[in-house]
């Protein structure tokens, strides 16, 4: 087709989807009363616009049979078991920070099955072990992925392979109710913050541009406490050797039933660590994980200098500090 | 149609009322297999990823805070299964189309539209397929997918003259 005829094509589509002004469907009429090629494509589009046409008309007279089919399916099924609204998991949209917030507080409620290593202990008796043991931790390094996109309401349907990578140092508040001063680096630093004596620092990197406010925009909420704990429950073990290091590991699964979500935890036998962490927006560990924790670290003692924030040079500073 | 509102028949379904669900299946299926077959570009798996969406939805009901926003939830829902669904297959390396595989002249021309339908880019394939299947209104495609008027006419534009491409270049067309 020749250049001019190659700016009609636009011009031929459009006179198919009947979307064509005054003044371009006399240029088109101008142009195919010259052109048996233009005439031909016109043709061959009309030829393709009634087979949708038919093709949509074939699906259309059978989409009742479709639709009986779902109702028949739904009927079959039984009685179904629903999960109560969940709060947490709705807070994964709002935010990349928030995000954040809800990985730290799944891990969190994760490091209640490291005590279950041992195969003599009971559930009952190793949570209050586990909290015992981790009264003394100050402050808690978690890397990992968490969803960069899940629903409007909620996370049933997660999309595989898009992910936000997140870096969180968090120390526990002097009350140990909840968080205080925390780090945090998303997206491969993208967005980068401090959290230091109740007010956000953040940077977002391709905006170069420093946000200042008052308050907490990340909390983890509540801290390590028995309550979390005993939300837990339905666990099992399983022990095994990693393939590729021949180092003794155990699988740890179980239900948080206050949040509707089920887990399973990996650890190195020996060290007693955990290797990796994944959690589902629901009990049945179904589809794709909503958080996927690679790395824990955890500290007795970690300074608050290491929670103050820097502006980083040439960033226009946004301040929206309360007076 | 029966006339409850959607945040009606939402609270029921969410206390287990299966009849107030299906009507809620009966309102919106077509709504949802028009996402699927815009997403995945086949009949048979957009049935499936529909089908799998709307029991999906019945379980997970009682997430859905507003009542009134049923349909673009359900549509999300859907949409989000087809991704997957197709992303599993690439990654597979069985791209969806060589399994509807290449069509020759002794094939079907209902076939051989739904593999040039399933080769179109998805950012075309989903505008045309809710334009042909959903009243061919530009401006009710423009709302569905919160896009310009323009950006949808571009769009079906663009996706008729490659559709005819693929039909020519497998000697479908009859013009």
């Amino acid at each position: 087709m020749d250049d001019p005829c190659r700016q009609m094509q636009d011009l031929l589509a459009g006179r198919i989807l009947g979307l064509l002004n005054e003044e371009q469907a006399s240029v088109l009429n101008d142009h195919l009363s010259r052109c048996l090629k233009c005439r031909k494509y016109l043709q061959s589009l009309e030829s393709e616009n009634r087979l949708l046409v038919r093709f949509s008309e074939n699906i259309e007279t059978t989409m009742t049979v479709r639709r009986d089919r779902v109702i028949q399916a739904l009927n079959r099924a039984g009685p179904t078991t629903r999960t109560e609204a969940l709060p947490m998991w709705r807070t994964i949209m709002k935010s990349k920070i928030t995000k954040l917030a809800v990985a730290a507080v799944v891990i969190l409620i994760a490091i209640f099955s490291i005590i279950l290593l041992d195969r003599s202990t009971t559930p009952a008796w190793a949570i209050e072990d586990a909290v015992e043991a981790l009264d003394r931790i100050d402050a808690i390094y978690l890397s990992g992925t968490v969803p960069k996109l899940v629903p409007p309401e909620g996370p049933e349907v997660i999309l595989e392979d898009e992910k936000i990578s997140f870096e969180i140092w968090v120390k526990a508040n002097k009350e140990r109710t909840k968080s205080g001063n925390a780090r945090f680096k998303l997206d491969n630093g993208k967005l980068i913050g401090v959290i230091y004596d109740m007010t956000t620092y953040s940077y977002d990197a391709s905006a170069k541009t420093v946000l200042i406010e008052t308050g907490q925009k990340l909390t983890i909420d509540p801290w390590i406490s028995r309550e979390l704990a005993r939300q837990n429950r339905d666990f099992q073990v399983m022990y095994g050797k990693d393939p590729a290091t021949g180092r003794h590991h155990a699988l740890v699964t179980f239900v948080n039933s206050a949040q509707s979500t089920s887990f399973c935890v990996e650890y190195d036998v020996e060290t007693k660590l955990p290797i990796r962490a994944k959690a589902w927006p629901n009990t049945r560990r179904e589809g794709v994980p909503a958080m996927d924790c690679q790395r824990h670290v955890y500290f007795e003692e970690l300074p608050d200098e290491f929670f103050k924030f820097e502006i980083p040079e040439g960033a226009t500073v946004i301040d929206k500090r309360q007076d | 149609m029966n006339d409850r509102s959607d945040e009606n028949l939402v609270a029921a379904s969410c206390k287990g009322d299966k009849a107030a669900y299906t009507l809620l299946v009966k309102r919106y299926y077509k709504q949802v297999f028009i996402v699927c077959l815009g997403v995945v570009g086949n009949v048979q798996d957009a049935e499936d990823v529909a089908q799998e969406a709307m029991l999906k939805a019945f379980t997970e009901i009682s997430r859905l805070r507003k009542g009134a926003q049923f349909g673009p939830w359900i549509s999300r829902i859907a949409e989000n299964l087809c991704i997957n669904l197709v992303r599993r297959r690439q990654r597979a390396k069985r791209i969806i189309t060589e399994n509807v595989g290449q069509p020759n002249g002794t094939v079907a021309r209902n076939e051989s539209l739904q593999w040039a339908i399933g080769k179109l880019p998805l950012e075309m394939r989903l505008p045309l397929v809710m334009y042909y299947l959903d009243g061919q209104s530009v401006k009710v495609v423009a709302e569905k997918l919160d896009m310009s008027s323009s950006g949808v006419y571009l769009k079906l534009r663009t996706a008729l003259n490659e559709l005819h491409r693929l039909l020519t270049e497998h000697g479908e067309t009859d013009g």
